[in-house]
């Protein structure tokens, strides 16, 4: 696949950019519906008089009141924090593709061609964090590598695709003929 | 009465004289013509040769001169139409621009047309049209609101379809930039090609095509 090519590039292996951008737009979905579940959720323990920003001590005899107001916090606290990977994997394994990646037409498949697994979305987790562990360094490997595979691709024996009738934007490869050329 | 009567002579005496001298001009024509027969023997005969050589360049002479006549004429009759148009026009012109940079006028047009909007505006049928219309438009839209949401849902559709489209154009773009500047920055040599995917991971672009439709 020439790189400069008009042609369809569905199907082939989706580049950086467009991953990140995919990345961006499922960022901002989960930080809006974070914020709206913990306005809301905030607002209706408000109303029935808890407020876990300030639960009393366990010791304080205030007894059933300060459980639960310990306990929903923690349940806030382990919802909030296991969200984004819930919500990743949820749409790894049924479609293959975040919201972010729809919106950028590109999906993620298994380099053998079968659709996600639960498996494979969880192993692809762990080397997503693995890539962040390495300050970002496993995902740039996708600018280097023929497939565009990042770190947590290699571990997880996936690849992203275009899943679109994609092709680069005409009026900047005639913009910049040199770049493209 | 008499200045009329004045003009109306020198007309008919203009268009009596032309008429006169067209008249003359063919009879001398003719007669011409037949003298010239009579007599171009004798004239063209060596007896006559000594005359006709000057005369010869006397007609000839003659004819030049006639042509520079000419050659002025046509001079002066551009010349004269032209300044004949330039008297012409640049009155013309100037009423034009006075007429353009006229307050008074301004106001005039502007208070025709302000009166003519005031008279549309109270006019009973006018709002009665107007009122019917915009009716029978709402009726419409009320009988048949499948369309109008068909209409809304399709041109949002296609306005995110297409700002979509226009975003991952770019990205599409910006992936093989972006490359180039890597393998430039690693001083790796520029990628030509990327090795195409295999196809049972092309095929998983489009969800709902499998191995079997390609058998079919």
């Amino acid at each position: 696949m020439s790189t400069t090519d008009v042609r369809s590039l569905q199907g082939h292996y989706a580049g950086f950019a467009s991953r990140l951008v995919a990345v961006a737009i499922d960022l901002s979905i989960v930080a809006a519906i974070t914020v709206v579940v913990s306005w809301a959720s905030f607002s209706l323990l408000e109303y029935v008089a808890i407020d876990i920003r300030d639960c009393p001590p366990l010791d304080s005899g205030v007894g059933g009141g300060a459980l639960l107001c310990f306990g929903i916090q923690w349940v806030g606290i382990i919802a909030g924090g296991t969200f984004p990977f819930v919500y990743t994997l949820f749409f790894w394994t049924t479609t293959g593709q975040t919201p972010g990646k729809a919106v950028m037409g590109l999906r993620i498949v298994r380099l053998d061609g079968h659709p996600m697994t639960l498996w494979t979305g969880i192993v692809r987790l762990v080397g997503y964090s693995i890539s962040m562990a390495t300050a970002g360094l496993g995902f740039l490997l996708a600018l280097s590598d023929n497939r565009r595979q990042a770190l947590h691709d290699k571990i997880a024996h996936t690849c992203v695709i275009y899943s679109w009738d994609a092709h680069g934007d005409p009026n900047l490869q005639k913009l910049f003929p040199r770049l493209f050329g | 009465m008499a200045r009329q009567a004045l003009i109306g002579l020198l007309f008919e005496a203009y268009g009596a004289a032309s008429r006169g001298a067209s008249a003359a001009g063919r009879l001398a024509a003719t007669t011409g013509r037949f003298w010239g027969s009579v007599f171009d023997p004798v004239l063209r005969s060596r007896v006559f040769a000594p005359v006709r050589m000057p005369s010869e360049y006397l007609l000839e002479r003659g004819a030049q001169e006639l042509e520079r006549w000419a050659r002025v004429g046509r001079a002066e009759e551009q010349r004269s139409r032209l300044v004949a148009r330039r008297i012409m026009m640049t009155p013309v012109e100037d009423i034009v621009a006075y007429l353009r940079t006229n307050p008074e006028l301004e106001q005039l047009v502007r208070t025709q047309a302000q009166s003519l909007l005031d008279e549309l505006a109270d006019d009973p049928r006018l709002t009665s049209v107007i009122l019917s219309q915009g009716d029978r438009y709402v009726d419409h839209l009320h009988d048949h609101p499948e369309a109008v949401q068909e209409l809304v849902r399709g041109q949002s559709a296609g306005l995110a379809e297409e700002v979509a489209n226009s975003v991952r154009q770019r990205t599409v773009s910006a992936d093989i930039l972006l490359e180039r500047f890597v393998r430039t920055v690693l001083r790796r040599r520029p990628r030509e090609d990327l090795p195409d995917p295999p196809r049972e991971v092309q095929d998983q672009a489009q969800p709902h095509r499998t191995h079997s439709d390609e058998h079919d």
